[in-house]
This record gives C-alpha cells, structure tokens and sequence, in this order.
C-alpha cells in the first residue's frame, strides 16, 4: 500500500475521489484478472502496478471511481495483450482441449448425429440481466470456467476479455486460426451447459 | 442440411467472423425449426456479458 500511497501523492488532484479502500480493491481486482491471463507468475504483479502508476501518471481527471476504474483496466488490457503478444508461446495441440467426453467426434451435448441430447438441449433463461453482477452468480461463473479445460478457458478470456482478434490469438497461442474457432465453441458449449445446470436449470453437479 | 453442432459452431464464429451467404442461409433455416439453437443464439451474447461481468467484478461491491 505505500507504494500506492507514493502514486496517490504524485496526483493530488486525485484525493477527493479515491480512497485506499478503492485501491487495495482495484489492485485485488486488477491482479485477479491479470492471473487469469498470464497465469500466477511475477509478470503479473509488474503488469498491474505499471498499470497502476501510468493511469495516474497520465493524470486525467476522472469524475468518480467508475470512471478511473475504467481507464486502469483498459491500460492493464493493454499491458497484458502486450505481453501475451511478446511471450513465446510453444503451440499446444488442438487435441488438449477437446476432452475424453467426445462422442463420434461431438462433443458430448450432442448425439452421434451432431443432435442436441435431450438432457443437453439448451433451454430459455428468462432474464439473465438481472443476475449478472450477484456474487452469487458471478462465483458459480468462476467455476464454470473452472471447469473448462485450462486451454478452452485461456483463448476464451482472450478473446471475450482482452477481446484479441483471433488472429492476435493465433499468434499468442501457435493455434491456427480454425482450431480457435474450434476451441472458442467448445468453450461456449461448456460454459452455456454449465451456467444452465448450476444456475437457470439449479441442477447438483458443479461441472 | 445442418445438425445443431454445425450450426451451434456458426453461432459461435460469427462473434469472430461474417458469415458467407449460404452459411447465413443454412443457418437461418436451421436454427428457425430447432428450439434448441434459437435458445443457444439467444444465450450467446449474454454469456459475452457475463464474462465481462465476471471479469470486472468487484468483491467490494454490494451484492445486487
């Protein structure tokens, strides 16, 4: 916290709205989302703090803590495509992500004729607006990623959260551009039922 | 005609890509007769939503 303290003191203008409550959140919620991108590595705390530091440095006035908050995430998105785009990545194969459920070369929701099983098929949600932020919701979600193959989860979080054009990805991961399609589906797939069992459907099982 | 992997597989690329004509086609005419695709289209982008959500998550905030 000193160190954010040092920041904070750099940009006096910044005293009125932001807190060290504010920061000790941001910087949690900042390194939570680097980890998931880069992994639990040293990267990870250099990346969030030049984050930190060039957000305030660059000193623009913020009218209220959404708004900052909006700025530092969208510099430590920067810093992390940055890095992903500069580590050499050995090329994982297509094969590591599509699971021992398939069936007949589907994975498992569908039939031998590419068919939705009946216990997969999706179902309507209602209105899923409304759960979105509810930690509740939000913490069966950190699960259902979970429970995706650590692959399917990555280039997912890359696409829908840094939001890398797959072409970015390709280069990042060694995959070819039809595998990330391949792979951004089956995330899809495995997310939806997940989301539908332990959420919309309340089913047991957590995967 | 197209099963529901291929056309859940089309659902899903086009967040990354434009479609071609006949994939449009083929897959309008199969999600229009299949109650499961029309529920998966339909959740696509609210999954987009949540793992935005999910991603910009506060664990200081108020449990809405």
């Amino acid at each position: 916290m000193e160190q954010l303290a040092a920041i904070m003191n750099d940009a006096p203008s910044q005293e009125n709205i932001i807190d060290d409550r504010f920061l000790a959140r941001m910087r949690d919620e900042m390194l939570r989302f680097a980890r998931l991108q880069l992994g639990n590595d040293a990267e990870v705390e250099d990346a969030v703090q030049e984050a930190l530091e060039g957000a305030f440095k660059n000193g623009a006035s913020f009218r209220g803590e959404a708004a900052l908050k909006t700025w530092i995430i969208a510099i430590l998105k920067n810093k992390i495509a940055d890095l992903l785009r500069r580590r050499q990545k050995h090329p994982s194969t297509v094969m590591q992500c599509e699971g021992e459920d398939d069936i007949d070369g589907y994975p498992a929701v569908f039939n031998h004729r590419g068919v939705w099983r009946n216990t997969s098929r999706p179902s309507p949600w209602g209105d899923p607006e409304a759960a979105l932020n509810s930690n509740q919701f939000l913490a069966i979600f950190d699960n259902c990623l979970n429970c995706l193959p650590a692959q399917q989860s990555r280039v997912f979080m890359m696409r829908e959260i840094i939001e890398l054009a797959p072409e970015e990805i390709c280069v990042e991961t060694g995959l070819s551009v039809t595998n990330i399609y391949v792979i951004l589906h089956r995330a899809r797939l495995g997310l939806r039922a997940c989301l539908e069992q332990n959420w919309f459907g309340a089913g047991a099982d957590p995967c | 005609m197209l099963n529901c992997h291929d056309a859940t597989f089309l659902l899903s690329q086009r967040q990354e890509r434009e479609l071609s004509i006949s994939e449009r086609t083929n897959l309008r005419l199969h999600v229009t007769m299949c109650r499961g695709c029309t529920n998966f289209e339909r959740q696509l982008p609210e999954i987009g939503k949540a793992v935005r959500a999910f991603a910009s998550y506060d664990p200081g905030g108020s449990d809405t």
